[in-house]
């Protein structure tokens, strides 16, 4: 009955299982005077790290030892970074890189999991697409540009079109194996306390597989972000990406690692919001519990 | 009779590559007794459990409750499985796993809250309803999967080698907590172990499996005094008479 799930080709497909289980091992050590020092410790050479690249990124340009005229040193690209904030036009381009992002996840959800999850239950469905899944799983989204600019016009619904169809697969793929991975004795258990198959479903076979599926999104929310600067840089779409191309054929270098950097920012809030979401949502996996002082 | 399994044959897949892993299986059980299965290692006692508790269909043969045959999991029967660990829903508080299966028994809220209260209460959980199963020693976590069967008030408890992966200790404890729920909520106990020392400790009547493809190599009355006591019926030497007679039976004259 457990099938053997084919080994996902992105080893960060699984959920982290393993990992998490030994940063929970060293938690559970018992606290020791030294642990806040550690703490601080770990903070404090997470923090130096940022401040060496960043004394880095001002030192070589200043020094000549990378061309300032591409590069501009920090003290250059930071006073402008923060001057973006004050400004609306950033802020319309912001939205529409995230609206990009946030249309095109949540149609894919919507579709690849309850979709992902219909397949994962029923082996006849399961053979039947499963050579169409490993076709167009690894069509890279940005081949498919050129198909959408012909179709949509440079629109946000072209965005949305490519983000759908990079996200659509790893969203899939991963409710697939959930819905594989539910546990046969925890299913047994339900039928034998007489649990309808509706029942098991929503009960048994959906949290099982939520793990599953949140790694999927995780997953697909990074390339979101990826597709919708790219759809904006290469197409000419409204957003953070365009804005880069802008900044760059105006010869204004440092707005152009302004909204470089931006971007990473965006990245980097956006899965700190998921992971959180996750270890609320998913707060009792073994990736997740909090070990009992 | 509650119980009658008559002539169960278990084949797992079919063709030149089945496996029998039951023969000919027949037994029967009455109300209120405390039957033990035993046999060795692989004889086939999950594949017997499994098709006595509907969860899978006998190759041949029946499994005739109140006489009538089953065909899928009665609401007569409440199952604990050996892996406690994986039986209860990690994602669910204690009292959530064990009202889940009631949902459909008890409509009341109030009434299905108060028939989970009792029955943590009954294997010596009070105050445990809003720990995760994850949160709680093995022990612990069997004792919410006996509180869960038995809060469905079944009939018959099932259980499969229930203690087979706790230590020495918590293994006796919950020998006893079987016996006195047994005892309290009057119920009717099928329970499979490969340990004959338990199964002589508490069987009223102990049911020997032979060696795969397993038929029954014997019925066998446990005529011991009850209350049991981990002591003293222990020490009695009817007790070693009739472990001595089932590991003869079970592992030859050795
Ligand atoms: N799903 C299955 N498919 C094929 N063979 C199986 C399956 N389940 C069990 N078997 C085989 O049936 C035989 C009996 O297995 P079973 O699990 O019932 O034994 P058991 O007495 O419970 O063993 P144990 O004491 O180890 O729990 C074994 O030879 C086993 O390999
Ligand atoms: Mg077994």
């Amino acid at each position: 009955m457990v099938q053997a799930p084919e080994a996902p080709t992105d080893e960060s497909a699984r959920p982290a299982a393993d990992a998490p289980r030994v940063a929970a091992g060293a938690q559970a050590r018992p606290p020791t005077p030294n642990r806040a020092g550690a703490l601080l410790r770990g903070a404090t050479s997470r923090w130096a790290g940022v401040v060496a690249a960043v004394a880095l990124w001002e030192l070589l340009p200043r020094l000549g030892i990378l061309p300032a005229e591409y590069i501009p040193p920090a003290s250059v690209v930071l006073p402008t970074l923060v001057g973006l904030f004050g400004d609306g036009a950033f802020w319309s381009d912001v939205g529409a890189t995230l609206s990009g992002w946030a249309i095109g996840l949540v149609l894919s959800t919507v579709v690849a999991v309850p979709l992902g999850l219909l397949i994962g239950t029923n082996t006849a469905l399961h053979r039947a697409t499963r050579v169409i899944v490993e076709f167009f799983r690894p069509i890279p989204s940005v081949a498919l540009i050129p198909l959408a600019i012909l179709v949509f016009g440079i629109t946000l619904d072209m965005k949305v079109f490519l983000i759908v169809f990079a996200t659509f697969w790893p969203i899939l793929v991963q409710s697939v194996y959930g819905v594989q991975d539910v546990d046969p004795v925890a299913r047994d258990s339900a039928r034998s306390f007489g649990l309808n198959r509706r029942e098991i479903f929503f009960h048994i076979t959906l949290p099982s597989a939520a793990p599953y599926v949140v790694t999927g999104l995780r997953l697909a929310s990074a390339l979101a972000i990826v597709l919708a600067v790219t759809a904006e840089l290469v197409a000419g779409a409204p957003g953070l990406g365009r804005s880069i191309l802008v900044a760059q054929s105006a010869g204004a270098s440092d707005l152009m690692y302004a909204l470089i950097v931006v971007t990473g920012l965006v990245s980097l809030l956006l899965s700190a919001a998921l992971s959180a979401a996750e270890r609320r949502l998913l707060h009792w996996h073994t990736s997740h519990r909090a070990v009992q002082a | 009779m509650l119980v009658e399994v008559e002539n169960l044959r278990k084949a797992y897949g079919s063709g030149p590559t089945a496996h029998l892993a039951i023969a000919d299986i027949s037994f029967e059980v009455g109300v209120g007794e405390f039957v033990c299965i035993v046999g060795p290692s692989g004889c086939g006692k999950t594949t017997l459990l499994r098709c006595l508790s509907g969860l899978m269909p006998p190759t041949s043969g029946f499994v005739k409750l109140h006489g009538t045959a089953i065909d899928r999991p009665p609401q007569e029967m409440g199952l604990v499985f050996q892996e406690y660990n994986r039986s209860l829903l990690p994602w669910m508080t204690v009292r959530r796993n064990v009202e889940l299966p009631l949902k459909k028994k008890i409509r009341v809220a109030a009434e299905r809250s108060r028939a989970v209260d009792d029955a943590l209460a009954a294997v010596g959980l009070t105050g445990f309803g809003d720990r995760y199963p994850w949160q709680l020693s093995g022990g612990m976590q069997q004792r919410v999967a006996i509180a869960r069967a038995m809060a469905y008030r079944p009939e018959i408890l099932l259980m499969d080698e229930p203690f087979a992966s706790l230590d020495a200790q918590t293994r006796i404890e919950l020998e006893d907590l079987v016996l006195q729920v047994r005892h309290e909520f009057g119920v009717t106990v099928l329970f499979v172990t490969h340990d004959i020392d338990e199964a002589v400790y508490l069987a009223d009547r102990i049911v020997v499996l032979s060696a795969p493809p397993c038929t029954v190599a014997e019925v066998l009355d446990v005529p011991l005094p009850t209350p049991r006591n981990q002591t003293a019926t222990k020490a009695l030497p009817e007790f070693a008479e009739l472990r001595a007679h089932v590991y003869r039976q079970i592992l030859g004259d050795r």
